[in-house]
């Protein structure tokens, strides 16, 4: 907190009117600023009188120095008790905040910790965590937020850590666009409220100017070392995923794909390459357009036929082809649905390469 | 789309700590009004009030009848605004002049306090424009700061 930057914003207000002097006195009464620059240096008795008022400065319960302003003007008193009123209140808001960007710093060191796998720090982590009073053992998801444009994220921080400790919220900025919170979480939070509590949380984040952007929760974890998956599986969907701004995403919704995302897709290649499917006529576009439609709706032919335009039997029509080309059972079995939609991925996967220009 | 309005209190002291050091940052404001039925304050006096808050935050101290002119044509989307009223009449005469917000907060009385009725705390004239606000779909409540809890006003 810097007193006498907050004292110079006083000093050109004062100097506006020529009636009035203010300066900030030491415990001596010796003139240390003032708006009226001869009387820097001379000493005050600090008994208030008709021309003069003195208001003792505070800071943590201890004494540091007088306000004094000066003026024959009969306002004297009430210009006076503003002033001093204003630069307390000045002086408490400057403390507040250096506490909390105290502890803003502590969030970011802690992240910075979290998230370096490969040199996890464990020791110093327990530290930052016994120091910050964290419940250790308390669940915790990532949420990861992210902006098109660049931000500043001064204002937001300092209102996030007013109204959440760092137990319930541990939260910093990772770059320039985003911001990811560690938020706790009640264990006992069923999949549907989780919902409902993050639709609250959305408007919340709304209201201290957190929009227009992208919002993504990752998965629980209640250990540490931990929390960097769950910052990486909501990367995960945000980077995999067609996403809207101000719409939560789940984690959770997408699992599925973050698994299968893992799988060697050559191997799956190398096995139906031998198909012979370009001979057969096999679209693959289509099988990607009937893979999609079918995950959507868990492979309910009639939802999946009137996502697609199509009537279910052309639909069904064309299920049996590829299921004659590839020799799985798309409509009967677990495997052939799944097998079907590691084949759709192969093709998805090839068209984008293509479409970057990476030969396969 | 339009300004945040965060929060809207009625204060006769307008600005002071409450609001500077709790209400601002807790709400995450970067600009606050205040507003009287007509200016009382001199051009000085209003320079030193707004000396209480950081630079970071705007003020502007308005009549009530420049409330809505200001709405309309100085604020946009990015203000995240607290006003304070100073009384019960300048924002009668606001939301004559087409302000409205549904919850307007009122400060716990500095003395020992039980409320049981609106008529406890108002006098009958100030009563009859709360009455007649509260018609109007706008609920009072009590509260200091933020941490305190907030008891509603009846509307009969």
């Amino acid at each position: 907190m810097e007193l006498t930057k907050i004292f110079s914003e006083f000093v050109d207000v004062i100097q506006e009117n020529e009636h009035f002097d203010i300066g900030l006195l030491d415990l001596h009464g010796i003139v240390l600023e003032c708006s009226n620059e001869s009387e820097i240096g001379t000493q005050k008795n600090m008994s208030p009188s008709t021309t003069d008022f003195y208001h003792d400065i505070v800071i943590s319960n201890q004494k540091i120095g007088c306000f004094w302003v000066h003026s024959n003007d009969e306002n004297l008193k009430l210009v006076a008790h503003l002033l001093a009123d204003s630069l307390d209140t000045r002086i408490e808001a400057e403390l507040n905040d250096d506490e909390l960007r105290s502890n803003m710093t502590k969030d970011d060191q802690l992240i910075k910790y979290l998230l370096n796998e490969e040199n996890f720090q464990t020791e110093k982590i327990l530290r930052l965590v016994d120091e910050m009073q964290l419940d250790s053992v308390a669940k915790r998801v990532a949420i990861y937020i992210h902006w098109k444009e660049k931000m500043n994220f001064d204002d937001i921080l300092l209102s996030l850590k007013i109204q959440n400790s760092s137990d319930e919220l541990i939260v910093s900025a990772i770059d320039s666009k985003s911001l990811l919170f560690f938020q706790r979480v009640s264990s006992k939070l069923s999949d549907e409220l989780m919902r409902e509590y993050f639709q609250e949380y959305k408007l919340k984040l709304q209201q201290l100017g957190i929009r227009n952007c992208y919002i993504v929760v990752g998965s629980i974890q209640s250990k540490f070392k931990n929390y960097a998956d769950s910052y990486k599986h909501s990367q995960w969907v945000y980077q995999n995923k067609k996403l809207e701004k101000d719409t939560v995403y789940f984690f959770n919704d997408f699992v599925m794909g973050y698994f299968v995302s893992f799988l060697d897709l050559e191997a799956v290649a190398t096995v139906y390459d031998n198909y012979d499917w370009r001979d057969k006529q096999a679209d693959q576009d289509e099988i990607i357009e009937l893979a999609d439609a079918l995950i959507q709706v868990d492979f309910k032919l009639s939802q999946a036929a009137a996502k697609l335009f199509l009537h279910k039997n052309t639909l069904i029509y064309k299920l049996h082809k590829y299921e004659k080309i590839f020799h799985i059972d798309i409509r009967g079995s677990f495997q052939g649905k799944c097998t079907f939609c590691l084949i759709a991925k192969v093709f998805k996967e090839r068209k984008r390469n293509k479409q970057v220009g990476i030969e396969t | 789309m339009s300004i945040q309005i965060k929060l809207v209190r009625i204060d006769n002291r307008l600005l002071h700590s409450t609001i500077s050091l709790h209400w601002n940052r807790f709400v995450g404001a970067n600009n606050v009004l205040t507003v009287e039925a007509s200016r009382s304050v001199d051009p000085f006096i209003e320079k030193v009030m707004r000396l209480s808050l950081p630079k970071t935050t705007r003020l502007s101290m308005l009549t009530s009848g420049e409330l809505m002119p200001w709405i309309k044509n100085e604020s946009d989307e990015n203000d995240r605004v607290i006003v304070v009223f100073k009384d019960i009449f300048s924002l009668t005469l606001s939301v004559e002049d087409g302000f409205f917000y549904s919850e307007i907060q009122i400060p716990y009385p500095t003395r020992p306090f039980v409320f049981k009725h609106a008529s406890d705390y108002f006098d009958e004239y100030t009563l009859e424009m709360v009455r007649s606000l509260q018609a109007k779909g706008i609920a009072f409540y009590f509260q200091t700061s933020p941490m305190d809890s907030k008891i509603y006003i009846d509307s009969k």
